[in-house]
Formats: structure tokens, C-alpha cells, sequence
């Protein structure tokens, strides 16, 4: 039976067996001009272009950046956006212009060594609203519960939204530095907060959206970290979304929640989609049919996608706080002396 | 597009003809009072001397009237004669060669015994057969016996049928090792497997590398390419017909063997003597044994497969037989990781990959009377995949999370099937019948749960696919008619039609195969088949190749369709003992679907189907060549297949046509068996084939927002691997014992160490410099095997 063993042994050590391999390739690759650009009202155009290159070429992307095109921004009202060059393939706005939201924008890339290409996008605007917030009692002592409602406007049109909360972390010196017995408040973070919701559609991934046999969250004890949804039942109109999100006790001080709503565009969602799945499912070298990764370029590679961002900041009394919450103050705090 | 026009002409002018031709041709029978009446009918069955084993595709021939017949797969012929004697061969290729004097008064029923040939140079030279495959109507057809497969080369000791069906010439592996079988352009969805007349959905285990099929449990098989007669259908590309043995009827036997890579036994006897009879084999690797003695606790990784088959077969009366087989083999690939005592990390995982197939078939056959025969199948199917991923990870010492996502497929089929046979008058054969199918498939579902054990707060996400339940059925209708003295033909008209999520389908098969005998050596052969299929089976969905999905016609994907055509032509030179085949063919393939390049995985059962996919057709053709001696103290086979198999999607390669996956130009095999001393054999083959077509990225670019790089994919399939290529080599060392028989078998798998890719992956280098590295599945391996047959 050893024997049998060590033959089969000789077996296994020839499965893995790896050789070099000359392949005819038909090395006409032509080069691409790949545009990657999320454009959002609350920042400045930011438009960042790359050339392809063949497969088996070496990589090194910084040498690759296309730092020669002309690029232009046209909105539906035909207002020009002339971009400049910054570096390693990053063009801006010169007059720290910022997109407009409602509106659809047509990128267009002209390079001497490349054909032109275009994509248009817009971001599109939605007004939300934290309608209330109030602490629920909680069968766990290590947690605080709070109930949050929150109002959407959805504007006509097909819709894609994002949803995520955060709360203010304070981090607390010996967490992190053992040596240190000081229990002093170091800084403070926003981490994210898991909630639950009474809104059935809300998915966990975006590529669970369009697919209505994801069935909803079934015993939802620990709830969505991030939350994916369309507008399928709510097109147009507004939509209350009650949330319930725990809170770790031993971590706060005082509740500080941050809610951010995006809007996402169909090319970006479209793309997402894609990030999110390739990192599930990988490259598989027995696939068939590979997938052709979403583009919304004529004649090139990438996206150009707009979105749309809210943030709705409440603290446990349903005041809004401030950016200014975020600074680390370097104190000793009781609570953190407690641990 | 000519091509598609002459076959659409074809198909019109046989379902014309047929339609008048075969109403007609039963008014002239029941009518046909004179023909009748100078001949009379000799049926009966052909079975195995020692186990009254019912014996398949035995030729019944004729020698002076230069007409004959095969036995069908329950062992049952039956032939017209005219007054006075004849002199008639019986002849099977493992049986010796019966010649009779039958002089026939009236209409009789016989039982045909036949002795197995013993293993020995004398009785290997003897007469060959006056009539052998080549006197079929049927083309593109070749029949092996389980006893064949045990002598051909083996791999691991191990003989397999789909490996030896890949020998023989139109059909071909996918890559190689595995046992994905690509029947002249065909897809391996598209071979009909019958396993004692049900439909198998993966014969295959250890991940491809062998088939479920225990070769002593076979009694035979047959694999056809085209001309299918109406009796089949539902697949477009093969019919691959196996039958299990029955059972001795007369004593206890059995066979058991030890190998490298399985164990199995066999045993078989009489349940009541020439009554009743019973077998069971089971057959179970034990690489997950051996193996575990070489790894690390840390990291182990087992592959494991069984198979069990189990038959009964009672003689009710002179007429009547029961059969009632069972099959249920599965397979699992797992791949475990436990954090060792030193390791930082404490994650647990369990990867497994499985599949099952069930089958239960239960046959009944009656001789009815003289002229006419019928068998009833029933039985049901079960196939079910499953991807499981479990995990369990220690985040403090007093809490631990655990994951667990399942994916999982399955099939349910439930089968009712009539066939009848019918010999009126000398110059038709008459075969009609009819089956109908119910299909449940589930194509996906997935569950991922995470739990926390501390908090014992866990979550679920479920993704199910649609279920679904199809129903198909068919009814046909064949004429095996002599036309003139040199020629002959089987005509015959198959409905189809089936029921899928509200939607119905139906279409009129016709099918034709003509042969003309030009000299007693020589016939040419021509046949025609239009095949309509209801399932479409969808490959590689973003992950491992387990994950295979089957799914029904629907609204948005009708069912695939084939015409063929074929015409060749074969010779026999009995003083040689050989035989040459030269066939060629056309093939066209409507309604054929993959997966759309810009949808996702599982995002199927969202969109439907029909939304994922996109719609094509494809075109086949090629000339295949075969060379075989047999009855001799040399023999084997040569065949050289050329072929061309292409596809067209609107939606892929911007429309333009593109090589198929396993497109191969040229294929070589060369299998030859010597008898060297009485109890020693040895086998070679050797096969060669062209480079399978890679679609392969062309370009790489970069998303410096999420820091992604991605591929950019060229033409479809235009690179193509290195071709492979391999000999084996096998002998094997036989003894009489007292009470058995003995045979110890050494081999070598890939005796001049070729390096054939079974797949081709990209290593980046140091400067980010991409080569292409093959990965061989199995390079020079020695094997051996020890068996006794009791």
C-alpha cells in the first residue's frame, strides 16, 4: 500500500507541473485611451487618462499616462470645460470648477496618438431628509439601539442609491499602543455602524439589485454594513426608510451618526457592478466566455460617471453636528479611563 | 450558406416523401398478402451460452440472400426467410462465430447460444465475420463491448469508456485528460448518454478525468455520430447507448480488481436458476485515503469518487423479462485548512465540490409474437451539483465568526418509454414508439450565511434561480425497408415537442439513411438527420468548471436544432480481417447560446436566461477516416479525423464567425493490440491532435480610482495551444487458477513525457512582463493493476 502511495505521489507532483509555454499571438494590439473620471457636484473635474497596452507588454502605468490631450467637458448647454495637465495622467478643472448636478456632461478626449473618444454622464440631485432619530431599549447592555427615519425624494427617472452610516469612533490611546497605560482619548474616527431597515429592497451588494431572486436579509440580527437599492418601487415619489442601528456601548460618548445617500449614475453603477464581481469571482482560465468589463467610452476603455452625495450628520438629540466633531482632541476622557 | 440551403431542401424533401411514403407503405403491408406469404418470419433472441447473458448487436446474416440483421440491445432479432434452407452466420466480435443450416416451414422463434472466444491464439484466427458493422444501414456508428474497454490501454489501470469512444474517429476530447466528449463539432450537452435507457448528465468523475462507467458492469456500447435513427432523439450531436449486464443466470461469479487509482468488485448469480439473476458492483477510489497520509494536518486536500451499480433480471415467462437497475455514484473534491499550533492565524475553511448521479430504471420486454416485439422503460434521473465554502475564524478567545456559502444545481427527470418492433413482410422492419419526460431543474441557488458566535447573531443571503419544469415528448416511427436487391434504407419520422415555462415547441424530424451495396465488400452509405434538442446546458458561469448549468427552452431561447448530412462509404477485406471506413459530413446548428460577454454571473436569474444569453449558430464538417483489423493476432485501429467547427453570435466577435472551443484540425489516433502468447497481450495508442483554440486577453489597462487592473479581450479564439500528443502503453499477464482467472496489468501513461496543456495561464515577471505558462495534467505515469475473475 506505501508503494502504491509513493507512486501516487509521482502522480500528484505531475499535476502541478508548470512549463513555459510559446504561444502565436497576433502582436497588433492597438492602444487604447482609457478614461476614469467620478465626477460629483461636492468636487472639482478630475479626469484621469491611461493608455492600454498589449497583454504581454511590462506594466508600469506611471509610464503610460497620456499627458498630450486635449480635453474638453461640453454640457447639455454647451458650456466648454477645457481641462489642463497636472501629472501622471490627471487633468483638472484650472478654475477649480465643479460639476452641476441635473446636468448631462459629454467628455471628450483628443490625442495625437490616439483616436478620439467620448462618454457623457450626469449626477443626478435628489433631496433627503433625517425625519428622526430616538434610542430604542436593546436586550443587549454592550449595545445602544436607535430608531432613524429618513426621507427620500426620488427624482423621475431611473435611480440607483447607495446607503451607509458612520459613527464618531474615539479611539482611545492603549487600544493601540499597549505600552501605554494613559487610557487618553487619541482621536476620532468615523467607522461604520450596522443597521437594519423595514425597506425590503435593500440589497448588500450592488450586483444584487437587478436580480429579484436575491431574496431580502433573512434573520437580520446583524444587519447591512453598506445598503444597495433602486428606485423600482418608489420611482418619483418620496420614500421614508425607517432604519434601526446599533451602536457599540463601550465605544461612544455620545452618539454621533453620519448618513450618506448617494445617487449613483447607471455608467457608474453599471461599472460598480464589475468591481464588485471580479473581486467575488476572479479570473478563471476554464471560463468560456470571459466578460468584457463595462465601458461607457466610444472608442476607448473606462467610465466617465457621475454621482450625487448626501450627508445627513445627527447626534442622539437630533442635533447636526459638524466636521469640526472630527478633530482630535488629546485629553484624558473618563470613558476611556474606564476600559 | 449553401450548405444550410441544400440541408433546409433536404429536410423538406424527406418530410414530403415520408408523409406520403410511410402510410402508403403501411397500406401496401397490411395489404401485402403475396410478399407475406413467401417468407416466413425467424425471430428469437441470441444469448451467452455459460450465463444466458442476452447478447446486443449480434449480426444475423444470411449468406446466400446477402441480407441480415442485428440483434437490438435486449438481445432480440428478427429476419425474413424464404422457403426452403438457408445458411446463416451469427457473429459477434467476443463471441465465436455460429454457422447454421436453417431450413424454415413456418414462422419460428429461436434461442441463439453463443460461446464467448477464450483468450488463445487458435481461436483468435478463425473466420471472420461475414457480416460485420459495415453491413448496417446505419452509419456513423461503432459498437465496443465492456470486455473490449478492458483491453485497450488504460490510464491508472484504469479503462474508461469515454476515453476509448475519444479514440474512435469524429469524436474528441476537450482538454487534455478530461472526458468532455465534442462529437463532430458538437457540444458535450449535446451527447445523448443513455445508462440502461435514461439519460446520464455527467458521467464524469474526478473532475473529468474518468467516466462513471464501471467497465466490467457494461455489456455494450454503442456510439453514434449521425444518421440517428427515429428511435432517437433530444440530443443533437451522439447517441451513446450503454447497457448493463444482466446477471448470470446460471452460476455465482464475480471480478474484483485492485489498481492504483480504484477498487472494485463484481458479483453476479443466479437468484433462481435460468429464472432469475442478480448483480452488484460497487467501485470507490481510495486516492483520498493514500493521500492524506502526505500532507500537512495543516493543509489537506482529497478527492474521492464511488460508484454503485445493482441490477435484477427475472424471466417472467418465454415472452416476457423484467429488468430493474439502479446506478448511484458521486464525487468530492475538499480542500481543508486548520491553522497549525505556531500559526498566528486561527481560520478554519472546508471547500467541497461535488456531484451526484442518480438513476433507477426499471424495463419490461415482451416477445409478442413472431413478428413483433415491444419494451417499456420507466425510470427516473437525478443529478445535483454542489460548491460548498465553509469557514470559522476565532476573533477573541471567547467569540469566533463562521461562513458558510452553498451553491447548488439539480435536475430531476422522470422518463415513460414504449418501442416496438414489427417485422410484416420481408423487405420492412418496422420500429414505432414513443417517450415522454419530466424535467424539474433548479439551474442555481445560493446561501451564504455568517454567524457570530458570541453574539449568536447570524445572517443569511439566498439567491435562487427560477425552478423549472419541462415536459418532452416524443413519438416516431421507422421503416427499415429493402428498396431494391443492392439497396436498402431506414426511413423514419420523429415529433418532438415539449412544454416550458408556458411556452410550447414541437417540431418533425425527419431522418433517412440509404446504403447501397456496390460489390459484397463495398456499400456506400448516405443518411440524412434533423435533430431537435429542448435543453441547452451553459458552461464556466464566472467560476469553477463544476459549475455547469443545464436550463429547458424558454420564452427568448428556443431549442436547439441540427441538420446533418452525411455520406460515406466502407470496404471489407475478410482474408485481412480489415475493415476501412472514409465518412464525411456536413452539420449546421441553429439556436445555439452562451453566455453574453456584458452580463455578470448569476445575474441570470435576475434578468432571465434570455437576457444573459446570446443566440448563434454554428456549422461542423469534416472526413474521418478508419482503419480496423480485428480477429487477428495484431489488432486495433487507425483513424485520422479533419474537421472544421465553427460558431456565429450576432453579439460576439462583432458578428463574425469564430473557431468553436475544442475546434481541432487534425486527429490522429492509432490503437493496436498483440497477442503474444495466450496469456500475455500487450496494447499501445497513440493519439495526436491540433492545438484546441485560446481566447486570450490582447490588452491590460488600469483604473487608478479603485487601483483595478483589467483585461481587454481580442478576437474570439484566434491562438491556438500546441497540439497534443501521447503514447500509452499497457500489457497485460493472464493466469488460470483454480477457481478463476488471474491478470495482473502494468502500464505507462505518456511514455515520452509529452507536456500537453490542459490549460494556459499568465505569469507576471519582476517587470510586470506577461509569458504564458501551461499547466500538464499528467505527465509519465506508471501504472499497474491486479484483477481475478471468478
Amino acid at each position: 500500500m506505501r508503494s502504491c502511495s509513493i507512486l501516487f505521489l509521482v502522480t500528484i507532483f505531475s499535476l502541478h507541473c508548470a512549463t513555459p509555454i510559446e504561444l502565436e499571438f497576433e502582436s497588433d494590439y492597438v492602444p487604447k485611451v482609457t478614461v476614469f473620471t467620478e465626477f460629483s457636484p461636492d468636487s472639482i473635474w478630475s479626469v484621469q487618462l491611461i493608455q492600454s497596452v498589449a497583454y504581454t507588454d511590462s506594466v508600469n502605468w506611471e509610464q503610460y499616462a497620456i499627458d498630450d490631450a486635449s480635453v474638453t467637458i461640453h454640457s447639455s448647454l454647451d458650456i466648454v470645460q477645457p481641462m489642463v495637465y497636472m501629472s501622471n495622467g490627471r487633468y483638472i478643472s484650472p478654475s477649480g470648477q465643479a460639476p452641476f448636478p441635473n446636468t448631462r456632461y459629454t467628455i471628450t478626449v483628443q490625442s495625437v496618438d490616439f483616436p478620439s473618444v467620448n462618454g457623457s454622464s450626469e449626477a443626478r440631485s435628489f433631496e433627503t431628509e433625517l425625519t428622526e432619530i430616538q434610542e430604542i431599549s436593546s436586550a443587549d447592555t454592550t449595545i445602544r439601539s436607535f430608531r432613524v427615519r429618513l426621507r427620500i425624494d426620488d427624482p423621475p427617472g431611473q435611480d440607483y442609491y447607495s446607503l451607509h452610516l458612520d459613527y464618531l469612533y474615539r479611539v482611545c490611546r492603549g487600544d493601540e499602543q499597549q505600552i501605554d497605560t494613559t487610557w487618553a482619548l487619541r482621536e476620532t474616527r468615523l467607522r461604520s455602524a450596522y443597521f437594519d431597515s423595514d425597506f425590503a429592497e435593500m440589497r448588500e451588494s450592488v450586483s444584487d439589485v437587478n436580480d429579484p431572486s436575491v431574496l431580502p436579509v433573512v434573520d437580520e440580527s446583524n444587519g447591512f454594513s453598506h445598503a444597495y437599492f433602486n428606485d423600482r418601487t418608489f420611482e418619483g415619489t418620496s420614500k421614508t426608510i425607517n432604519l434601526i442601528v446599533r451602536l457599540p456601548q463601550d465605544q461612544l460618548l455620545e452618539p454621533h451618526i453620519r448618513v450618506t445617500i448617494k445617487n449613483w449614475s447607471n455608467e457608474l453603477w453599471s461599472y460598480q457592478e464589475y468591481l464588485e464581481l471580479v473581486d467575488l469571482y476572479g479570473p478563471n482560465y476554464f471560463e468560456e466566455t470571459p466578460k468584457a468589463i463595462y465601458s461607457n467610452i466610444n472608442g476607448g476603455l473606462g467610465v466617465f460617471g457621475g454621482k450625487y452625495s448626501r450627508h445627513l450628520r445627527v447626534d442622539d438629540q437630533g442635533e447636526s453636528w459638524d466636521n469640526e466633531d472630527l478633530k482630535v482632541v488629546d485629553q484624558f476622557i473618563p470613558a476611556c479611563n474606564q476600559r | 450558406m449553401k450548405c444550410q440551403a441544400i440541408l433546409s431542401s433536404v429536410k423538406n424533401v424527406l418530410c414530403i416523401f415520408l408523409q406520403w411514403d410511410l402510410p402508403l407503405l403501411m397500406i401496401v403491408l397490411t395489404t401485402s398478402g403475396p410478399i407475406m406469404a413467401q417468407s416466413y418470419s425467424l425471430s428469437g433472441y441470441v444469448e451467452d451460452a455459460l450465463s444466458r447473458e442476452r447478447i446486443p448487436r449480434v449480426n444475423v446474416y444470411l449468406i446466400e440472400e446477402r441480407s441480415g440483421t442485428s440483434s437490438n440491445e435486449f438481445g432480440y432479432f428478427n429476419l425474413n426467410v424464404g422457403l426452403g434452407c438457408s445458411r446463416v452466420s451469427v457473429s459477434h466480435v467476443m463471441y465465436t462465430t455460429l454457422l447454421l443450416d436453417w431450413c424454415i416451414q413456418s414462422d419460428s422463434i429461436f434461442v441463439l447460444e453463443m460461446t464467448p472466444r477464450v483468450a488463445s491464439l487458435d481461436s483468435l484466427i478463425i473466420t471472420p465475420s461475414i457480416s460485420g458493422d459495415t453491413d448496417r444501414i446505419q452509419m456513423s456508428s461503432h459498437q465496443l463491448s465492456g470486455a473490449e474497454i478492458e483491453s485497450m490501454p488504460s490510464i491508472l489501470g484504469e479503462a474508461d469508456v469515454i476515453k476509448i469512444i475519444q479514440l474512435l474517429p469524429g469524436a474528441k476530447s476537450g482538454r487534455e485528460g478530461f472526458n468532455d466528449l465534442y462529437v463532430r463539432g458538437g457540444q458535450p450537452d449535446q451527447n445523448l448518454i443513455l445508462l440502461d435507457g435514461l439519460p446520464l448528465y455527467n458521467p464524469n468523475h474526478l473532475l473529468g478525468l474518468f467516466s462513471v462507467f464501471n467497465p466490467p458492469v457494461l455489456k455494450q456500447i454503442e456510439l453514434l455520430k449521425g444518421g440517428f435513427p427515429a428511435r432517437y432523439g433530444g440530443r443533437l450531436s451522439s447517441v451513446i447507448n450503454l447497457t448493463t449486464k444482466d446477471g448470470n443466470l446460471r452460476r455465482f461469479g464475480g471480478e474484483g480488481k485492485l489498481g492504483l487509482l480504484t477498487s472494485r468488485l463484481m458479483l453476479e448469480g443466479p437468484l433462481m436458476k435460468d429464472r432469475a439473476s442478480w448483480m452488484i458492483s460497487g467501485r470507490r477510489t481510495f486516492l483520498d485515503q493514500m493521500t492524506r497520509w502526505f500532507q500537512p494536518k495543516e493543509r489537506q486536500e482529497s478527492i474521492f469518487f464511488y460508484d454503485l451499480n445493482v441490477k435484477t433480471n427475472v424471466i417472467v415467462s418465454n415472452r416476457d423479462r423484467i429488468h430493474l437497475s439502479g446506478y448511484l455514484g458521486a464525487d468530492q473534491f475538499i480542500n481543508r485548512t486548520r491553522p497549525s499550533r505556531e500559526s498566528s492565524l486561527s481560520r478554519n475553511t472546508d471547500h467541497k465540490v461535488g456531484w451526484k448521479n442518480q438513476l433507477m430504471s426499471l424495463r419490461w420486454h415482451r416477445l409478442v409474437n413472431d413478428h413483433a416485439f415491444i419494451s417499456v422503460t420507466m425510470g427516473t434521473v437525478g443529478y445535483d451539483v454542489m460548491n460548498e465554502f465553509r469557514s470559522r475564524e476565532a476573533i477573541t478567545t471567547d467569540s469566533s465568526e463562521s461562513f458558510r456559502s452553498i451553491w447548488t444545481s439539480s435536475i430531476r427527470d422522470y422518463t415513460l418509454r414504449l418501442d416496438a418492433e414489427v417485422k410484416p413482410a420481408r423487405r420492412h422492419y418496422f420500429r414505432f414508439g414513443g417517450e415522454i419526460i419530466s424535467h424539474t431543474f433548479k439551474p442555481s441557488s445560493t446561501q451564504s450565511t455568517l454567524t457570530n458566535q458570541r453574539g449568536k447573531q447570524s445572517r443569511s443571503r439566498i439567491r435562487e434561480s427560477t425552478s423549472f419544469l419541462i415536459t418532452e415528448y416524443a413519438i416516431y416511427l421507422e421503416d427499415e425497408l429493402r428498396l431494391f436487391d443492392n439497396t436498402s434504407a431506414n426511413l423514419g419520422i420523429r415529433y418532438s415537442g415539449g412544454h416550458s415555462d408556458g411556452k410550447q415547441a414541437s417540431a418533425v424530424e425527419p431522418r433517412a439513411s440509404v446504403k447501397f451495396d456496390m460489390t459484397h465488400q463495398m456499400d456506400v452509405k448516405v443518411s440524412y438527420a434533423f435533430v431537435q434538442q429542448y435543453l441547452h446546458r451553459l458552461n464556466g458561469a464566472g467560476s469553477s468548471i463544476s459549475r455547469e448549468v443545464w436550463i429547458p427552452f424558454m420564452s427568448g431561447i428556443q431549442p436547439q436544432t441540427s441538420s446533418q448530412i452525411a455520406i460515406g462509404a466502407s470496404s471489407r477485406l475478410p482474408h485481412y480481417g480489415i475493415e476501412l471506413t472514409l465518412e464525411a459530413y456536413y452539420k449546421h446548428l441553429d439556436d445555439q447560446i452562451k453566455y453574453r460577454l456584458d452580463t455578470l454571473p448569476y445575474q441570470s436569474t435576475g434578468l432571465g436566461w434570455a437576457n444573459v444569453v446570446e443566440r448563434g449558430q454554428g456549422t461542423a464538417y469534416g472526413i474521418e477516416l478508419m482503419v480496423r483489423r480485428q480477429n487477428r493476432r495484431l489488432n486495433g485501429w487507425l483513424n485520422y479525423t479533419w474537421s472544421h467547427s465553427q460558431r456565429m453570435f450576432s453579439g460576439l466577435n462583432e458578428g463574425k464567425s469564430f473557431h468553436d472551443n475544442y475546434d481541432r484540425r487534425h486527429d490522429i489516433s492509432i490503437v493496436g493490440q498483440y497477442q503474444v502468447t495466450q496469456f500475455t497481450t500487450v496494447s499501445a495508442s497513440w493519439v495526436y491532435s491540433s492545438g484546441y483554440p485560446l481566447w486570450l486577453p490582447a490588452g491590460r489597462y488600469y483604473d487608478p480610482i479603485n487601483d483595478v487592473g483589467w483585461f481587454e479581450y481580442g478576437a474570439i479564439n484566434a491562438t491556438r495551444s500546441p497540439a497534443s500528443h501521447r503514447l500509452d502503453l499497457t500489457a497485460r499477464f493472464t493466469k488460470q487458477i483454480k477457481w478463476g482467472k488471474r491478470t495482473f496489468s502494468l502500464g505507462l501513461f505518456n511514455v515520452y513525457n509529452r507536456r500537453n496543456p490542459m490549460y494556459v495561464y499568465p505569469q507576471a515577471n519582476i517587470y510586470g512582463t506577461i509569458r504564458w505558462e501551461r499547466v500538464s495534467l499528467l505527465s509519465l505515469v506508471p501504472d499497474f493493476s491486479y484483477a481475478i475473475q471468478f
